[in-house]
């Protein structure tokens, strides 16, 4: 039996792509047949964004970037479409558009008891198609709860912000790597693969890696 | 430019900044991507 593929991800909660990306790197393994092992490294896309933005995604288009209101409609359309397409039902109307440190926080926190994976999921879908808030504490400590992570704990690792070093950390070795983009895989430390790629694209280097090491 | 070897292709979606909180990039090109793998695939093999 040979030992899983390593795959470092680099994310944001609130990034519509990485979500759809996950959903077809997913596809990929399970088509490649082959195990790998997860790590989710945290980049922040707008680390700028207050907590409580008031507006809708479309306000904070227009007002921040100038976008006429019909073109972001549209755009909010055709993601909403390919979302579908992998079986993600995205809910823009109810999209609480915050800053994700916060939440990354509590990513690295579920990694330091073994459910970074199931919170990252649970954390895409709370924001994507549950229309939860993921940029304030308590909001975030009930999903952390609901992956099996104790409520006490989470509250505590949050308030203290004892895992924000490991968010930074992230964010700097992204830039060190030239990661300017999200989703970011690296393959067994070695290969890079950028945004929403097909599931082939995954399974095609998953099992070049794969015939890399059995020929090692 | 990563420190990585690239796989896949260069056109697929990704996001940069705060203007992709509002999706505005266009569709991954599926048959790009997997030509791309493919051609990498190829030049490892040659």
């Amino acid at each position: 039996m040979s030992n899983p593929i390593k795959v470092d991800i680099w994310s944001d909660v609130q990034c519509p792509w990485c979500y759809i990306g996950k959903r077809k790197f997913e596809a990929g393994v399970a088509a490649s047949g082959l195990e790998v092992e997860v790590e989710y490294h945290s980049f922040e896309l707008a680390p700028d964004t207050p907590v409580d933005y008031a507006g809708t995604p479309i306000d904070y288009l227009s007002e921040r970037k100038g976008v006429p209101a019909e073109q972001a409609q549209q755009m909010i359309g055709r993601v909403t479409e390919i979302a579908a397409s992998v079986g993600l039902d995205y809910d823009y109307d109810h999209i609480h558009q915050t800053n994700t440190v916060i939440s990354h926080e509590l990513l690295h926190f579920a990694k330091s008891k073994g459910l970074q994976l199931e919170m990252k999921e649970r954390l895409l879908k709370a924001y994507f198609v549950e229309g939860h808030h993921v940029g304030r504490i308590a909001d975030l400590v009930d999903l952390a709860v609901e992956v099996g992570l104790d409520r006490a704990e989470a509250t505590e690792a949050l308030e203290s912000h004892r895992f924000l070093a490991d968010v930074k950390a992230d964010v700097a070795q992204a830039q060190a790597y030239g990661i300017n983009g999200v989703p970011f895989f690296v393959i067994a430390g070695k290969y890079g693969i950028s945004g929403a790629q097909e599931a082939d694209a995954f399974a095609g280097a998953l099992a070049q890696v794969a015939g890399e090491q059995a020929s090692a | 430019m990563t420190g990585f070897q690239m796989l896949g292709s260069a056109d697929a979606v990704v996001c940069e900044g705060d203007a992709c909180l509002i999706p505005g990039a266009s569709a991954p090109d599926t048959a790009s991507a997997q030509a791309a793998v493919v051609a990498a695939l190829d030049e490892d093999e040659a």
